[in-house]
């Protein structure tokens, strides 16, 4: 047989062959084919629950933000009046107020620096006036030398740590009213979609000003607005 | 199962659309054509089933770009051919080109071979190495020129014309070989 013949018999038999495949085999094609649409629903539910899940999560580990504010506005009404009633004192007053304060307890330092200014009505200053300078009177000489460290250093400190707190309650004061409206606002409206859903969680266990993430839900696609996760932070409202 | 119940452009609108129904439809009429066309490059039926596969799923991911140059079983047969020769240059080792002892140009003297089915000849090229099979099919079956199957394989012209007429010398050697030993058996 020449080749030719030979080629052409392997034709003629190939040409209309069939062979049935197994009886499951369009079953595996149709599962292959399936996933496709049920994944992008999938993913977008997935996403969800994670974002509700990492929300509470990070609630749960800082629960303490809002003590600190608190505290903050206590410090900083003390600091201010600190502040106010130190620059005019003359040096003699310091002076005294300082080993006064060198001679009490560490923990109530800041008491009587506070109370004895603040308070002051032009006769409980006299008042304390003379109580005072007995303490100083009193002081032997060996304490003296501590005194101009102590001058150097206290004052220091303090307004130190009166910018720093003064610092953080501008930024407080300016955004609260705005953080507000905008979580309050969100709240009454209802929950209508996925968004909502979201910052109506977020709302109830991220009581920071910037929220770990918020959604516009404005028009229906619920869309991005913000996020802080601490070193990441992201904001489409530009900030004031 | 040649129940027809939709015709060809039917099944291509239906598959166009992604319609599941329409695509089991056409599975079910093109299957065992080309199953037939997976069998002859693959070494066996599992081999064959997973091109199988493979290729139907690429059918009808590419169905929309079918612009109905050429039948449509033309199509769906070139995208099966095409699936089996990227398997084989996936897994190529080469030309896997065995050796075999002076069977080239072996007069098969008064062998009727036209008595020869399908199912035979399927199981004598299921047999040869893979690169053979390739370019016999490739050649023999498709219509390939020995240019085409060097660029698609990446081999010379000259390596396509030698592995053919080795691949065309090995089955006719083989043929002769399983017959003699049915003849044997039953004159035994």
């Amino acid at each position: 047989m020449q080749d030719k013949e030979f080629d052409q018999l392997f034709k003629d038999r190939f040409e209309e062959a069939e062979v049935q495949p197994s009886a499951n085999l369009w079953g595996n094609i149709a599962e292959q084919l399936e996933p496709k649409r049920k994944h992008a629903a999938l993913v977008y539910w997935w996403s969800v629950a994670a974002v509700i899940l990492m929300t509470v999560g990070i609630g749960l580990l800082t629960p303490k933000t809002e003590k600190i504010r608190l505290q903050s506005k206590g410090e900083i009404a003390a600091a201010e009046v600190v502040l106010k009633d130190t620059v005019p004192v003359s040096a003699d007053q310091i002076l005294i107020s300082s080993v006064a304060a060198a001679d009490q307890d560490t923990a109530n330092i800041s008491t009587p620096l506070v109370i004895a200014p603040r308070y002051d009505a032009a006769e409980e200053k006299n008042n304390l006036f003379a109580v005072q300078p007995n303490t100083v009177d009193s002081r032997p000489d060996i304490k003296k030398p501590e005194v101009p460290a102590a001058e150097n250093a206290e004052p220091e400190n303090k307004t130190v740590a009166v910018n720093e707190v003064m610092i953080a309650s501008a930024d407080l004061s300016d955004n609260d009213p705005e953080a507000l409206t905008a979580s309050s606002s969100q709240e009454h409206r209802g929950i209508r979609n996925v968004g909502d859903l979201v910052n109506f969680v977020v709302n109830k266990v991220d009581k920071r000003e910037n929220k770990i993430v918020q959604f516009d839900t404005d028009d229906d696609n619920s869309s991005l607005v913000s996020l802080n996760l601490g070193i990441i932070r992201f904001s489409k409202r530009s900030n004031k | 199962m040649k129940l027809t119940q939709y015709s060809i452009d039917e099944l291509l609108e239906g598959c166009k659309a992604g319609n599941r129904k329409m695509q089991e439809a056409l599975y079910k009429q093109t299957a065992a054509k080309m199953m037939a066309v997976c069998m002859r490059y693959a070494k066996n039926r599992m081999e064959a089933e997973d091109t199988l596969q493979v290729g139907y799923i690429k059918v009808f991911q590419k169905v929309k770009e079918y612009r109905g140059d050429g039948s449509f079983e033309g199509w769906i047969r070139r995208i099966m051919v095409n699936t089996a020769i990227e398997s084989y240059r996936k897994n190529l080792k080469a030309m896997n080109v065995v050796p075999i002892e002076d069977a080239y140009e072996q007069p098969a003297t008064g062998f009727d071979f036209s008595r020869l089915g399908m199912q035979d000849l399927m199981k004598v090229i299921q047999k040869l190495a893979d690169g053979y099979r390739l370019v016999f099919n490739m050649y023999i079956i498709e219509g390939y020129s020995h240019k085409e199957i060097a660029e698609t394989l990446g081999i010379s012209e000259g390596a396509s014309k030698s592995q053919l007429s080795r691949a065309r010398a090995i089955l006719k050697e083989e043929i002769i070989r399983m017959e003699g030993i049915n003849y044997a058996t039953h004159a035994g």
